[in-house]
């Protein structure tokens, strides 16, 4: 295993932010911390990154013991949630920042790295513009630019995108799995929006209240959720009480038909998503949602009586 | 009354940073809700700066109790703490009998800055959230009728007497009175090369190494309270922050009575004089740089750590940098204290190394106010020089703050 993290655990006086965390990352691996604001997610990068000092546990990268390594010495590199530019410095002395201190590269090579870097990430026209008159997206390519010209054996992301506009969020997700894959670098992204996580790990790593609850890949988790938690953090879930037994049914699995199949309900609401409609319906007791593709929809009136089929 | 103009500039200046700090939305509210221009004075401004107004009022008390350049000169009959105190060490040499009456000064310094810190937690409420300027074209805020010209009246009558003030300094230096008229002279002027241009340069160069070296000292202190929260460091911050309401006259007794001994003799060296105004300015420079810091998002100081870069580097790189303009803020307010200050250094310099406010001090008390007057006009000028120099400097748009408002668009 590439990096370890083996009982790692982060108290803050009596609160455990994290607790007793062990997760395997392979190299070249994709893995995302997802959980909600609180679950410790934060602490755990920031543990990595060296910027916090675990009270136990280990933190083991290529077989090296670097929980007590200072960050400045940790073949690892973040992208800040805030991209933390340095904003006195414009775009290629940002990127090139970091080379500065290292013996190896004499000023020439590093300028021709900086280039490379920069063009890597599509910003060569942007090389002496002042960070702060950059776009959102393109700071965050300058961010993720000045980590990765160091070569670290890892990369942590925390929330990278969660200063983007949705739109850009989806175009730079796309990029950063992209470049991953070109480049075969082991990332780490903390986030806390699902979709993202579902969309660019290659495993994803789910966390409440500073434990990790499930570990797997996107289509595990989604598919075979562990409890009612990840069902219910990961899309949404219906939770349906038939006699004895509970079932967890996401909403795109429930269809409504005519014909009899035992099931039976009534629409109390409707709401039109776009590519599909999402009915309400009272089943008993109980209020379920159903997801209906737009192409197979054939408009259910709020009032009628349906029969329902699980999928 | 001279106490009262000398003080409203700096506390209006002081009021009008609570003011601009107060979220414009609350104003815009307040109107929307149905209040005129003057309830919304009444209910919403008012209550709001509040803190900053008390704040204001009693720095300016205190830093009247203290002073006594201006009473010795035009206090006549009356008696004075500060003035007294001053003449008790010169006139009378006894040091122990003035360390007692600038105790007394202290007792309600004291109590000032208890206060000041009390309510400047207050204050900060106000600053960090929401918008601080009307946007362009959005309705402004106009107070109609007898109020509005009340208080323009007076806003005008001070604007007025302040212009009167300054112009009379620098009519006096050029004229004389010949018993029935103000004749043009240079006499003035030329009587400075008795001696005169050495303690205004003698001003000159302590005020840029005091203002220097307080910015240096006061920045890495502010970097280290905010940064690297160390137990005691609230205690440090509270020591450091002392000294800026300490009555002056009390500091420079206090700074005769620790140098006149072993292990430290200083008295009558410059060095007692530079030390004396570094360290009262010291508690300036730390709150600027700590206004600058608290703005800055330590994840600029973590991402540098990360990319491998030698802690000593960091500061060196980035943190220092950024700090710019508190150093430019600090180095103005040294540099014009330094220049303008009487009451902490009358007591610690030597007689042969005055300075140009004492020098003033002086010619005045012999009633030379024509010397006086130019002494005052060169002190206005080159401080009013440095001032804009150092101000057009400050308003070249700060990259910390410039990426900070990007971010949270």
């Amino acid at each position: 295993m590439y990096l370890q993290l083996q009982n790692l655990t982060k108290q803050f006086d009596n609160i455990t932010a994290v607790n007793d965390m062990n997760v395997n990352i392979k190299k070249g691996e994709l893995v995302s911390l997802l959980g909600p604001s609180g679950c410790g997610k934060t602490t755990t990068l920031k543990m990595i990154g060296g910027f916090l000092k675990p009270t136990r546990g280990k933190v083991i990268l290529d077989g090296i013991d670097i929980t007590n390594l200072e960050p400045e010495k940790r073949p690892i590199t973040t992208v800040f949630q805030s991209y933390a530019l340095f904003p006195h410095m414009n775009v290629q002395e940002n990127v090139g920042y970091g080379l500065k201190y290292r013996k190896q590269y004499s000023k020439k090579a590093a300028r021709e790295k900086v280039d490379e870097m920069l063009d890597m990430v599509g910003l060569k026209d942007f090389a002496r513009q002042n960070v702060t008159k950059l776009s959102g997206g393109q700071q965050q390519r300058v961010a993720f630019a000045r980590a990765l010209i160091l070569n670290p054996k890892v990369l942590l992301l925390d929330e990278p995108f969660s200063n983007l506009d949705a739109k850009l969020r989806v175009k730079m997700r796309n990029e950063i799995k992209e470049l991953q894959k070109k480049i075969q670098i082991t990332m780490i992204f903390v986030t806390h929006d699902q979709e993202e996580a579902l969309s660019i790990s290659d495993r994803i790593v789910i966390m409440n209240d500073g434990v990790i609850v499930q570990i797997g890949s996107p289509k595990d988790i989604y598919t075979n959720p562990k409890n009612q938690f990840v069902a219910d953090f990961i899309g949404r879930v219906n939770t349906l009480k038939l006699g004895e037994k509970t079932l967890l049914i996401r909403p795109e699995n429930i269809a409504i038909t005519s014909e009899d199949t035992g099931h039976n309900g009534k629409i109390i609401q409707k709401q039109y998503m776009g590519p599909y409609t999402t009915y309400f319906i009272k089943i008993g007791e109980q209020t379920i949602q159903a997801d209906i593709s737009s192409i197979t929809d054939e408009a259910w009136e709020i009032g009628e009586s349906v029969n329902i089929k699980f999928m | 009354m001279m106490q009262a103009l000398s003080e409203i500039s700096l506390s209006a200046i002081l009021i009008i940073g609570v003011l601009q700090g107060i979220d414009k939305n609350l104003i815009n509210a307040s109107r929307d809700l149905g209040a005129s221009p003057y309830e919304t004075i009444k209910r919403v401004v008012l209550p709001s700066a509040k803190s900053g107004i008390i704040v204001a009022g009693f720095i300016a008390f205190v830093k009247s109790l203290a002073d006594f350049g201006t009473p010795i000169i035009i206090g006549g009959n009356f008696k004075f703490l500060a003035t007294e105190s001053y003449l008790t060490v010169i006139g009378r040499s006894n040091l122990p009998k003035a360390s007692a009456m600038s105790v007394l000064i202290l007792v309600p310094a004291m109590l000032v800055f208890a206060f000041y810190r009390y309510h400047m937690k207050d204050l900060q409420l106000f600053t960090n959230t929401g918008s601080k300027t009307f946007e362009s074209g959005e309705t402004g805020f106009e107070l109609k009728g007898p109020l509005n010209t009340f208080l323009g009246i007076l806003t005008w009558f001070f604007i007025i007497v302040m212009i009167l003030q300054y112009v009379t300094i620098f009519g006096s230096a050029i004229t004389y009175y010949n018993g029935k008229n103000y004749v043009f002279t240079l006499k003035h002027i030329k009587l400075m090369r008795y001696g005169k241009w050495g303690s205004f340069f003698r001003s000159i160069r302590y005020s840029l190494i005091a203002g220097i070296s307080t910015s240096f000292i006061g920045l890495l202190l502010s970097y280290y309270i905010e940064r690297r929260r160390f137990i005691g460091s609230k205690i440090i911050d509270f020591i450091a922050t002392l000294p800026y309401i300490i009555p002056g006259t009390f500091f420079g007794i206090g700074y005769i009575l620790a140098f006149n001994n072993r292990p430290l003799i200083l008295t009558g060296t410059e060095i007692i004089v530079i030390l004396n105004c570094i360290f009262r300015q010291i508690p300036i420079a730390s709150k600027a740089g700590s206004a600058v810091l608290t703005n800055m998002n330590p994840e600029i100081e973590n991402a540098a750590k990360d990319l491998g870069v030698p802690k000593i580097f960091v500061i060196k790189d980035i943190i220092l940098p950024l700090l710019k303009p508190a150093f430019l803020i600090s180095f103005i307010n040294t540099f014009t204290t330094t220049m303008t200050t009487v009451g902490a250094i009358i007591f610690i310099i030597s007689p042969g190394a005055k300075v140009a406010t004492v020098e003033m001090f002086n010619t005045l008390r012999d009633g030379d106010y024509g010397i006086g007057a130019v002494i005052a006009n060169l002190i206005i000028i080159s401080t009013l020089l440095i001032n804009m120099v150092f101000s057009k400097l400050i308003q070249q748009p700060n990259p910390a703050k410039a990426l900070e408002s990007k971010f949270h668009r």
